[in-house]
């Protein structure tokens, strides 16, 4: 009886570490931190995310954990902010993790990122994950713009967070594996990474690799300075305003508000919006949302092979989530747990 | 009366904090650093004060988003701040030497994220409920919100300490510079709201406490 209860009391630790992030601190010239939390609402069969944009990005790199694996990359090379994510092969909360990050030489050097959960119900469930040794080069496409196999471009290609720009806007989180053998070693927790030596985690001094090979540093002032003057030509100005979302094209907008499940962690150049700023902001696109009638959801110019519906069903619009709500399940979990528990040992007294 | 006037003498110079030189042995390469510093000082002179015999590269300084200064070339950093910490880059071995009296340090962050400090004091800070995160050293938030810091060495890399759990790291060294995860914003914390009883025994059971 003890086991069961250790088993059960190891379960549910196991479920609520899942996700939790590690991160490495910092390192010269990531990008400007994020001051205000991704957004997401429904669209179609999949959910759009959008995030503010920060000075002194190449791009943006979108992760979601949900289960034991932890956060695999979805999209590499985002140069947009926002995304599409459908394709699920599982449902339940999945906790998607949005980084901003600089090319430095051969390498990318990301800000600390920020979070957002969106809850996948079974109807959300399209894909089923592919076997690790049958590669369909299709369903890559959907995830990605440039198909490879996994043959074709290594971890040690140069040009390969070039050749992994993501234009589409849509990505099939399913298909995450095939990203994460592309790049191995890369996670939500990363300040730094080398797609040739994607195992060193501080670039900042020479080290041993794991087979005794010597590592230069990775980190060279001179490129530092490089990716300086070469965000610094750049004539467009970033705007680091609001996250946009683009209301025309869908017919039903939800904000998420939440405060995810693990630790959000935000940035330093300003106090993050208050509670009272996100209701306003919520209450001004949900209002912007119900101005319009659904429309016709019209496939991106530029979207590969993804199977567009001709029209989107409307869906009844999810109400913003309490910030607490996560937390309540997770009380009602350990209340569970606690009576189960207790009526074990009271049985027992007797 | 001669005892007793060096006696007093004694406990004068025991109470009036003394100047101490802070020596840094920085290494070739990256070096994260914060000067133990009074106040803060333009860079130019603080390298020729405390700094000379250093060939700086560059220093890198962060505050949600990052500064730079090259000698004779890009200021965006404008001035050293105590309690603030810095990448060094030199191209060689040497020293930064400080000698102030400080009054150790104070923060105060108004968002959460990470944050490059330094302790701004001469002597070791634990990082524990005795030192940094003494509940007396908030005036707002607590130690819960303080969840990573980490040490940087050229010599030994990295170093961290967490909340629970075994940390590799338990205090910060005078003129080290450190990063610091907050969870939440709003937190101040500043090393002289630390009150006299903190230093003074615990009173006896039923005793009146120590004002």
């Amino acid at each position: 009886m003890l086991k069961l209860v250790l088993l059960l009391v190891a379960f549910v630790q196991t479920q609520f570490s899942l996700c939790q992030l590690r991160p490495h601190p910092p390192v010269p010239p990531s990008p400007n931190e994020f001051t205000q939390p991704v957004l997401w609402f429904r669209s179609g069969n999949g959910f759009q995310i959008s995030w503010q944009d920060v000075a002194g990005r190449d791009g943006f790199f979108v992760s979601v954990c949900n289960d034991e694996r932890g956060f695999l990359p979805v999209a590499v090379n985002v140069s947009d902010t926002s995304l599409t994510l459908q394709g699920f092969d599982r449902a339940g909360d999945h906790i998607v993790q949005v980084s901003a990050f600089v090319r430095v030489g051969q390498n990318m050097v990301f800000n600390t990122g920020a979070l957002t959960t969106i809850p996948v119900t079974p109807k959300d469930v399209s894909l089923r994950e592919e076997p690790e040794e049958a590669q369909d080069v299709e369903s890559e496409a959907t995830a990605d713009p440039n198909p490879m196999t996994p043959g074709e471009v290594t971890a040690e290609s140069p040009s390969l967070i070039e050749e992994l720009t993501t234009e589409t806007k849509v990505v099939a989180v399913a298909h995450r594996q095939t990203l994460a053998r592309q790049f191995p070693m890369l996670n939500g927790d990363r300040s730094f990474y080398s797609p040739k030596y994607p195992f060193v985690e501080n670039p900042m001094f020479e080290q041993a690799g794991p087979n005794g090979e010597r590592i230069p540093a990775l980190l060279v002032d001179a490129e530092i300075d490089a990716t300086v003057a070469r965000i610094q030509a750049r004539t467009q100005p970033v705007s680091e305003g609001t996250p946009s979302l683009d209301t025309n094209k869908e017919t039903v907008v939800a904000t998420n508000l939440e405060k995810p499940v693990v630790h959000q962690v935000t940035g330093t150049t300003g106090s993050s919006p208050n509670l009272e700023e996100k209701l306003k902001l919520a209450a001004e696109i949900q209002a912007k949302a119900e101005e319009k009638k659904p429309q016709v959801l019209t496939p991106e110019p530029t979207q590969p092979k993804v199977e567009s519906k001709p029209e989107v069903t409307p869906e009844p619009a999810p109400m913003p989530r309490a910030p607490s709500e996560n937390n309540t399940l997770i009380w009602i979990a350990i209340l569970v747990l606690a009576g189960f528990l207790y009526f074990i040992f009271a049985k027992e007294a007797k | 009366m001669n005892l007793v006037k060096s006696m007093i003498v004694s406990l004068i110079l025991a109470a009036v904090p003394q100047a101490e030189a802070v020596t840094v042995n920085l290494s070739p390469g990256w070096n994260l650093v914060s000067p133990v510093l009074a106040q803060a000082k333009a860079v130019d002179q603080f390298l020729t004060d405390h700094a000379s015999g250093c060939s700086i590269t560059k220093i890198w300084e962060y505050s949600g988003g990052w500064a730079q200064y090259v000698p004779s070339g890009i200021n965006q950093i404008n001035t050293i701040k105590p309690g603030q910490g810095y990448w060094f880059l030199v191209s060689g071995a040497c020293d930064v030497t400080t000698n102030d009296t400080t009054p150790g340090y104070a923060y105060s962050f108004e968002s959460s994220g990470w944050k490059l400090i330094g302790s701004n004091s001469q002597a070791d800070v634990s990082i524990d409920s005795a030192g940094l995160l003494n509940p007396a050293n908030f005036s707002s938030g607590d130690a819960s919100g303080v969840i990573k810091i980490w040490e940087y060495s050229g010599s030994s890399g990295w170093k961290s300490w967490q909340p629970s759990g075994a940390s590799a790291l338990s205090a910060m060294r005078p003129g080290y510079g450190y990063w610091m995860l907050l969870s939440t914003g709003g937190i101040s914390l500043d090393s002289s709201n630390s009150s006299l009883a903190d230093l003074l025994p615990p009173v006896c059971p039923g005793c009146p406490p120590i004002q």
